[in-house]
């Protein structure tokens, strides 16, 4: 009974609260809300065009109705939404294979080694360099098609692999080649978060082998199954680029999905308001899947759990046999071997000269040397690059300065829990937003301002684009703080530096994470500045696909600026790999 | 009735300002449609909106001020009655109770009215808006018996506060008279009744203009079932947890506390005090006391001053400071017996009389601790034991040494505020 202090047993009591209730709300700071002003700024460079791309769609000769929507009848714009359809099937079979691949590396640590740095590389290049090495590898001439050569010399004959129907091969697994290391890191990364007891626990129980798994694995890993597969869906319906360049235009129309499909509208003067119904359906289709992808990862459970005390390591998992470890070694490096060959493939055929890159295939000895560098060069290959880099540092700047207080008023600015769960909404909307919803307007916007080809408006719009992916990313390192302190700076005595003191160790990685992604995004970027720049702004990759609209007779030059622009892209993913997955999965580790 | 006529005043001004908005709506449009007309030839949407806009303002209006003059006219009858006119004059006390203005004026205007007003109570069979009046009584009566304390009183009020409220069907009236049940319960000892009323109380949980207070309400008294749990249980993990427990429960309702509810800040930071003083955090609790006492000492509420400065003498005793502790402790028993409140009274003397068990001066021990007991109006453990001692008839009670409080979490945290402070 009572409180034993300094040698006394004191009696202390609480306080009632008694009398009549009073009438009123919760009175919350109204400071924190300015934290979100810039970001609100920001994001109108999107909301506004996509208002108006929606009105337009909705407007017709005679008011507004649905007119516009019988574009859908269309034969060709149904061919391409069965084909956009067709691609989130990919997507899952993608992450499907990644899940397996993970499992495989989690029971065989030592795969690990030589898979993860070759599983980064695809990842850190761009669409369209992934589809430039893809179109080489396949190339339908036995002189220079990898596959066609080895086909050939096996059974005689090849088929047309870039012809009707086989393209969908190349276009696959030039899809799954970009986005398998991530899959399987992430996958990865939340199966070491599983702690070694529960596993040594259920397989005590003599739970093994699948039954494991499907009792134990795929239950915990639930919630970053679905940042996995939100993920792959949304790139493959927005998969734009990666047609564009692969397919050889007399087939394109046989690969149309939407994106494509409504860009080939623009381009050919179709009516606005048709087009503006086209890309109202594809961001309907994406924003669906955002939705009800993020419904169930609401604020605790999009963190994996959070090891609050260091295992012992007497009790972690034991160490593999050494026999288990060089097979393991071996297996990982023959995976390795394949899964980088398309890389060695781009850099052999860059390193000889256009004419013989054009000729032979890059296991030809004839012609080596780095003319094919100085044939990009000429087409303006560094004033790219420097565009580029430019662009892609200031919409990384704008968008950390931008997205850090946005995503901490987000997280504990004490927004009220309607607002703060609408705002988390208009996030997730505008992060699956595909570009076709806002480029027109914002096009002909720029054009108005007379910003065409202004690198600042560009880059501006990246960090708009960027903006609801790194709010929601922090947003979920933010929400780790203590509740205890976080109501404490909001009503008095503590300070908000003090929370977020706390919450360094998991905001960092995510910001990190932010940073690094963003700024290879941008890099990368094909689509934005494609159907938003002007001609002045010339970033790389416009660069690379003019010269890739002549393929077969300037794959040296092409290859050699793939390689160019991928180097800067590369090294920082893969300098800043554990970190960036660290940060996605925010608060994974100690 | 000042009261209503103050709160008549920011309703009229509304109607004053809703009916000019309306006017000058209406020539605006006018004037816009009119330059519309002449510049392009078409009026179209604007004239439409506007005008509606209009009509919607006129409309509005309408409504407040028939409805305003319909209760004006309900209260003119009412004030004829007596129970009406029994809820003004209890409500008058019970804002004077505790307070420099007539705390103990209204403490003896309580203890004489008390057995009138119950009775009232019981034999009114409240209809309509004299369910407020009735509501309004029973407010005044519970601050009273909590004040006092008085749990069985307490218990009987919100039983019949429940009957009426169900007869009349206001949930709102009958989820407060759960919540009063439970702190009745909790000051009888039923802890588990206690939470069982609570969760009574949040299942029927209305979404009126008290919503956030009364949800405010449950979770400082859910604080003090923890706390009471936490006195209870043997220092250990299971203490640890309930104060725990208690500190949610308090963030909780720190952030749902309405906007205008200064007693029930004062009552959160000194719960939230006790909170640390259970985890042996003195500097931590001083830091909650400081800004209640401000509050209590600006609002005139002489009761929350004492508190506080009860539980600063605690904090004072536990940082090895039993100077300090004993002179806020006799400065808030002057301020309790001000108010006329004798268990706070009863517990500061008790405090200093235990203390001065330990320093050995018996004779003054035994002096105050009689004074305590006498005003005391239910047993004590701890007063038992350190009378005992004062009278000699037993040893000096053995109270085993505080726990090493310095959890690194809060170390840190002190460090950080310092060096944040620092950077000013």
């Amino acid at each position: 009974m009572g409180l034993h202090t300094n040698g006394l047993s004191l009696e202390v009591v609480g306080r009632e609260i008694t009398g009549r209730p009073v009438q009123g709300r919760p009175r919350r700071p109204a400071g924190p809300y300015l934290l979100g002003l810039p970001a609100l700024l920001l994001s109108c460079l999107l909301l506004i065009p996509i208002g108006v791309t929606v009105v337009t769609a909705f407007r017709t000769d005679g008011g507004f109705g649905l007119g516009n929507f019988a574009v859908m009848g269309d034969p060709s714009a149904l061919h391409a939404v069965g084909n956009s359809l067709l691609w989130m099937l990919v997507a899952f079979g993608t992450v499907g294979v990644g899940f397996l691949l993970a499992l495989l590396s989690y029971r065989l640590p030592a795969v690990t080694t030589f898979l993860q740095p070759a599983l980064v590389i695809p990842f850190a290049v761009s669409i369209l360099v992934s589809g430039a090495t893809f179109r080489l590898i396949f190339d339908p001439t036995p002189e220079r098609g990898t596959i066609t050569a080895v086909s050939t010399r096996l059974f005689g004959s090849s088929p047309v692999w870039l012809g009707p129907g086989l393209f969908w091969l190349v276009l696959v697994s030039a899809f799954g080649w970009t986005w398998l290391g991530y899959v399987v890191s992430l996958f990865r990364t939340g199966l070491d978060a599983i702690p070694d007891d529960v596993t040594r626990a259920i397989t005590a129980e003599g739970v093994r082998g699948w039954r494991r798994v499907r009792a134990l694995e795929i239950p915990l890993l639930r919630p970053i199954t679905g940042v996995i597969t939100l993920t792959l869906v949304i790139a493959a319906v927005r998969v734009f680029d990666l047609v564009l360049i692969v397919v050889p235009g007399s087939m394109q129309r046989s690969a149309d999905v939407l994106g494509l499909n409504w860009w080939r509208a623009t381009t050919t003067g179709g009516d606005s308001g048709r087009t503006a119904a086209l890309g109202v359906v594809l961001f309907a289709i994406v924003a669906a899947v955002g939705l009800i992808g993020v419904r169930g990862l609401r604020r605790r459970r999009w963190a994996m759990p959070v090891t609050v005390v260091r295992p012992d390591p007497s009790l972690a998992r034991p160490k593999p046999t050494r026999v288990v470890r060089r097979f393991g070694w071996f297996i990982g490096f023959a995976v390795a071997l394949v899964w980088i060959f398309p890389a060695v493939v781009l850099v052999a055929t860059a390193l000889h000269s256009p004419r013989e890159a054009g000729l032979h295939g890059w296991w030809s000895f004839s012609g080596l040397g780095f003319s094919s560098f100085g044939a990009a060069a000429n087409v303006g290959l560094f004033r790219a690059l420097l565009s580029t880099l430019v662009i892609a540092a200031a919409a990384t700047a704008v968008l950390l300065v931008i997205a850090v207080p946005t995503a901490y008023l987000v997280a504990w600015g004490g927004l009220p829990t309607r607002l703060g769960r609408i705002a988390m909404g208009v996030f997730v909307v505008l992060a699956v937003t595909p570009v076709q919803m806002y480029a027109a307007p914002l096009r002909d916007a720029i054009d108005t301002a007379g910003l065409a080809g202004s690198r600042v408006a560009l880059a501006l719009v990246h960090a708009a684009a960027g903006l609801p992916f790194a709010v929601l990313l922090l947003r979920s390192a933010f929400a780790s703080a203590p509740p205890a302190l976080v109501s404490e700076a909001l009503q008095g005595p503590a300070r908000q530096s003090a929370v977020l003191a706390t919450v360094q160790r998991t905001y960092r990685p995510a910001l990190v994470a932010v940073a690094v992604l963003e700024f290879a995004l941008v890099w990368n970027d094909f689509i934005v500045g494609f159907l938003i720049s002007g001609p002045g702004t010339t970033p790389l990759s416009l660069v690379l696909w003019g010269e890739a609209r002549q393929f077969s007779t300037s794959s040296g030059p092409v290859a050699a600026a793939a390689v160019v622009a991928s180097v800067v892209p590369v090294v920082l993913m893969l300098s800043f790999w554990r970190i960036v997955v660290r940060g996605l999965t925010t608060g994974s580790r100690p | 009735m000042s009261e209503e006529k103050e709160q008549d005043e920011p309703s009229r001004t509304q109607e004053f300002s809703l009916a000019i908005g309306a006017v000058a709506s209406g020539l605006l449009t006018d004037l816009t449609s009119q330059l519309l007309n002449q510049s392009f030839g078409q009026r179209g949407i604007v004239q439409w909106v506007g005008y509606s806009v209009t009509g919607l303002l006129v409309l509005i209006s309408f409504l407040r001020i028939r409805s305003r003059t319909r209760r004006a006219r309900r209260r003119r009858q009412q004030a004829a009655s007596p129970l009406h006119a029994a809820a003004e004059e209890a409500e008058q006390w019970m804002i004077a109770l505790g307070t420099d203005a007539g705390g103990m004026a209204a403490a003896e205007w309580f203890t004489l009215h008390e057995d009138g007003l119950r009775e009232l109570l019981a034999n009114e069979k409240a209809q309509n808006a004299a369910v407020d009046d009735f509501a309004r009584i029973c407010d005044a009566l519970e601050a009273w018996y909590v004040r006092r304390p008085d749990p069985d009183a307490l218990l009987q009020l919100s039983e019949l506060l429940t009957t009426t409220a169900e007869s009349s069907g206001r949930r709102g009236l009958a989820e407060l008279a759960a919540a009063r049940a439970a702190t009745a319960y909790r000051m009888l000892g039923d802890l588990d009744a206690a939470t069982t009323r609570l969760g009574v109380s949040s299942n029927i949980a209305a979404h009126g203009r008290t919503a956030a207070a009364l949800k405010m309400r449950r979770q400082v008294e859910r604080a003090l079932l923890h706390l009471a749990r936490a006195d209870r249980a043997p220092a250990g993990s299971d203490r640890d947890e309930a104060v725990l427990n208690a500190r949610d429960r308090l963030d909780d309702a720190r952030l749902t506390r309405p906007g205008p509810d200064l007693a029930a800040d004062v009552a959160i930071a000194i719960n939230l005090a006790v909170v640390h003083l259970y985890q042996y955090d003195g500097e931590g609790a001083l830091e909650q006391l400081r800004p209640a006492l401000a509050r209590a000492t600006a609002a005139g509420d002489l009761s929350g001053q004492a508190h506080a400065l009860e539980l600063m003498g605690v904090a004072a005793w536990m940082r090895r400071n039993p100077h300090e502790a004993g002179s806020r402790w006799e400065h808030a028993a002057h301020l309790y017996a001000e108010v006329d409140e004798r268990d706070g009274h009863a517990r500061c003397l008790q405090h200093l009389g235990s203390a001065a068990v330990i320093a050995g001066d018996l004779d003054k021990a035994l002096d105050l601790l009689e004074q305590s007991s006498m005003l005391r109006t239910s047993e004590s453990e701890i007063l038992t034991k350190y009378l005992d001692a004062a009278r000699r008839t037993s040893e000096l009670p053995v109270v085993p040494d505080d726990p090493p409080r310095r959890t690194p979490r809060t170390w840190l945290r002190r460090a950080l505020r310092r060096f944040v402070g620092g950077l000013k």
